[in-house]
């Protein structure tokens, strides 16, 4: 495992000037202005924390084969300015442009979207609305409905009570407090009427996926090797193929380790990801 | 389908048990016993229950009853069949 560490690559912290703040950011160079440079999405809340580790030992694999790297805190989170509440979805489009054009103004024009469940989606979502962008799209265990994702989310809040045998709350309820305005908290995080409305809004579906855009590679864990996908995952996957839309489906198995606690790698996940950036198309 | 196949593999990779989820049995205690499975293991375990079975698990059937034991928990599967 030591080898895949890279320990000796430094990943640098960074500030970046978003529009309400300033970004925090571990930054690798490329070996040359021309080679890719990958600007990494996270996902939300404890997703965001949890991964950690596993995306920097990938950005440090992908340093040592002279890729660059950025990692992305969105404003409100981690080591960026401003407040978890303030976190919607225009705002992380917000950071994802702020970082691009500081990225230009360094003189960078080769750069890939990586993410990670929310952050994947993001990712697509980004590359859609401007394909001429970004040279590449990776997308992590994609989140695919960003309302089943909330309601996932917001369960959290039901196993705390259930945990601390207080009463009962539906995800019903909670999105009728914030309907009415009010925010609520769940595992310790203040979740906003705009964070969920603008998350609940996002359907991978519904996204208008032109030629223009590169081809997607879709990284996603399977309870066995050469297993299937989840079922929401080989629909949408069927309606992209019917379409004609070019992606890639690259299946691996191992711990989910944007959920767990103590740091666990899926060596597997970052050997398919430095395939598949030699792979054409 | 095994279900209790199913199980031991769900709570093995969403809450790093490593080997030890093999004896588990119907008696094996869940909730409260495990540190591992606190609120966010509770919600992840019950996502991947209705991603495998391809079912959908209501805020209502969410009770502290069915994480109780490794048996309980084998019950309500069975239950979402």
């Amino acid at each position: 495992m030591s080898e895949l560490l890279f320990q000796n690559i430094i990943l640098q912290p960074k500030y970046i000037k978003g529009a309400q703040g300033n970004l925090f950011s571990l930054f690798s160079l490329p070996k040359d202005k021309e080679q890719t440079i990958f600007l990494f999405l996270p996902s939300f809340a404890e997703e965001l924390n949890r991964c950690r580790v596993m995306v920097a030992m990938q950005a440090r694999q992908l340093a040592a084969q002279g890729y660059g790297c950025v990692l992305l805190d969105y404003y409100g989170t981690g080591d960026s300015q401003g407040d978890f509440s303030e976190n919607h979805w225009e705002q992380w489009e917000q950071d994802v442009d702020s970082v691009y054009q500081w990225l230009q103004t360094q003189g960078y024009h080769n750069i890939a979207l990586w993410g990670l469940r929310l952050g994947a989606m993001l990712a697509l979502s980004c590359a859609v609305k401007q394909p001429e962008r970004y040279s590449k799209v990776l997308l992590w265990q994609p989140v695919i409905d960003g309302s089943v994702f909330m309601t996932q989310f917001l369960r959290l809040r039901i196993a705390m009570l259930m945990d601390r045998g207080l009463k009962k709350e539906t995800t019903q309820e909670m999105r009728a407090m914030l309907q009415a305005g009010s925010s609520i908290e769940v595992a310790g995080y203040e979740i906003t009427t705009q964070m969920v409305q603008s998350i609940d809004a996002q359907k991978m579906l519904g996204y208008l996926i032109s030629d223009k855009l590169p081809i997607i590679d879709w990284f996603e864990v399977t309870m066995e090797e050469q297993g299937e996908l989840p079922l929401a995952s080989q629909r949408l996957l069927q309606t992209w193929a019917d379409k004609k839309i070019n992606y890639r489906v690259h299946t691996y198995t191992g711990p989910f380790f944007w959920q767990l606690h103590e740091r666990e790698l899926t060596p597997l996940l970052i050997e398919k990801t430095l395939a598949s950036l030699k792979l054409t198309g | 389908m095994d279900i209790e196949k199913l199980l031991k593999a769900i709570l093995q990779q969403h809450l790093q048990l490593g080997g030890a989820v093999a004896s588990y049995t119907s008696e094996t205690p869940l909730l409260g016993a495990l540190p591992e499975l606190d609120s966010m293991g509770v919600v992840n375990i019950i996502t991947a229950i209705e991603e495998n079975l391809g079912c959908t698990i209501d805020d209502d059937e969410i009770s502290a009853e069915s994480f109780e034991t490794f048996g309980s928990l084998m019950q309500f599967i069975e239950s979402k069949l």
